[in-house]
């Protein structure tokens, strides 16, 4: 009974350690006033997340969060921040507004989850912890073949699109870097597909005079 | 078991608190946040509370593996999404030099 009763608080002491690990790292998520911030802090809430799916015997969910989430999808945001975020001009880079507004909506919605928790009533059964890796795998290649695939062509689309898309406004840049300076007027940019064949037109007509450049009839 | 230690006993309740929780906050971020990456930090916390509540009503009600499935296919849409919308999100900022949500408004040029 000593050993079920240390074995209990031990899975209290790891419930309650990942859980203010996840939960103060979700706060700064939310209220931090810079942007980087807000996204190391999101390392917090991932690797408390994992070890939560590793109390819940889910050890693959577990080293998969860390993998993909930790080091694929925050490197990326990481990347977005400081690509786009002007940091080193303030420190306010992570401005929120209407807070007045949402944390009454936040309560209500939270109030009708509760009430719906605390009202159904649960059949819990308490399970062995057993591996569940090749649970996973039989499943995946079981009953769950069709959406796996799918779920394998949807990554395949979402890595072509963002390949197109964030290429294009790597060359765009380029282009602007050459032709001088205007990138830095804060003129709106013109279209996408149009940018690069209007700018090349420009240089040519400011070297050549009007009329040579132009092939006009 | 349960008469030993009623207070210290974790079970369903206790994660679906932490899920409940990281749900209101990521939905705080969403609704609050101006810059649009952060926005998509909200996204990501609103994910993760899913997920949690998946695997933990498969570890304590239902049984088997399909919530853990289906965490996995969250996991799956999560990444598509960050890289879609983080390459979305660059392309907003080059056109408009900015990425609060507030002051892109235009839908083109």
């Amino acid at each position: 009974m000593d050993e079920i009763l240390g074995l209990l608080s031990d899975q209290a002491l790891a419930f309650f350690g990942l859980a203010t690990l996840t939960l103060a790292s979700a706060g700064a998520v939310a209220f931090s006033k810079n942007v980087i911030h807000s996204t190391l802090a999101l390392l917090g809430t991932f690797v408390g997340i994992a070890g939560m799916y590793v109390t819940l015997a889910a050890d693959f969910l577990g080293a998969v969060q860390l993998l993909v989430y930790v080091g694929g999808t925050l490197t990326l945001i990481l990347f977005a921040v400081m690509l786009t975020s002007r940091i080193e001009e303030g420190k306010h880079t992570n401005p929120s507004r209407g807070i007045f507004l949402a944390a009454p909506l936040v309560v209500v919605v939270l109030a009708i989850l509760g009430k719906i928790a605390s009202s159904t009533e649960w059949t819990e059964t308490v399970r062995p912890q057993t591996p569940a890796t090749a649970k996973l795998g039989h499943a995946f290649l079981g009953p769950y073949l069709l959406p796996f695939e799918l779920a394998s062509v949807v990554l395949l689309g979402a890595l072509i699109g963002a390949v197109v898309l964030a290429r294009r406004a790597v060359r765009r840049k380029g282009e602007f870097e050459e032709a001088g300076e205007t990138e830095e007027t804060d003129e709106p940019p013109r279209g996408l597909l149009r940018g690069g064949s209007r700018g090349a037109g420009a240089r040519l007509a400011e070297r050549s005079p009007p009329g040579e450049g132009e092939p006009s009839g | 078991m349960a008469e030993l230690a009623p207070a210290f006993q974790i079970g369903l309740v206790h994660y679906l608190t932490v899920g409940a929780v990281l749900f209101g906050l990521g939905l705080l971020t969403i609704m609050t946040r101006r810059n649009a990456v952060g926005v998509l930090l909200g996204v990501e916390l609103i994910l993760n509370a899913a997920g949690l509540n998946f695997v933990a009503f498969s570890y304590y009600i239902a049984g088997g593996i399909a919530g853990q499935v289906f965490t996995v296919f969250i996991i799956i849409l999560a990444a598509s999404e960050a890289a879609i919308a983080l390459a979305i999100v660059l392309q907003v900022y080059r056109h408009h030099r900015t990425i609060v949500a507030d002051e892109v408004s235009g839908l083109k040029d």
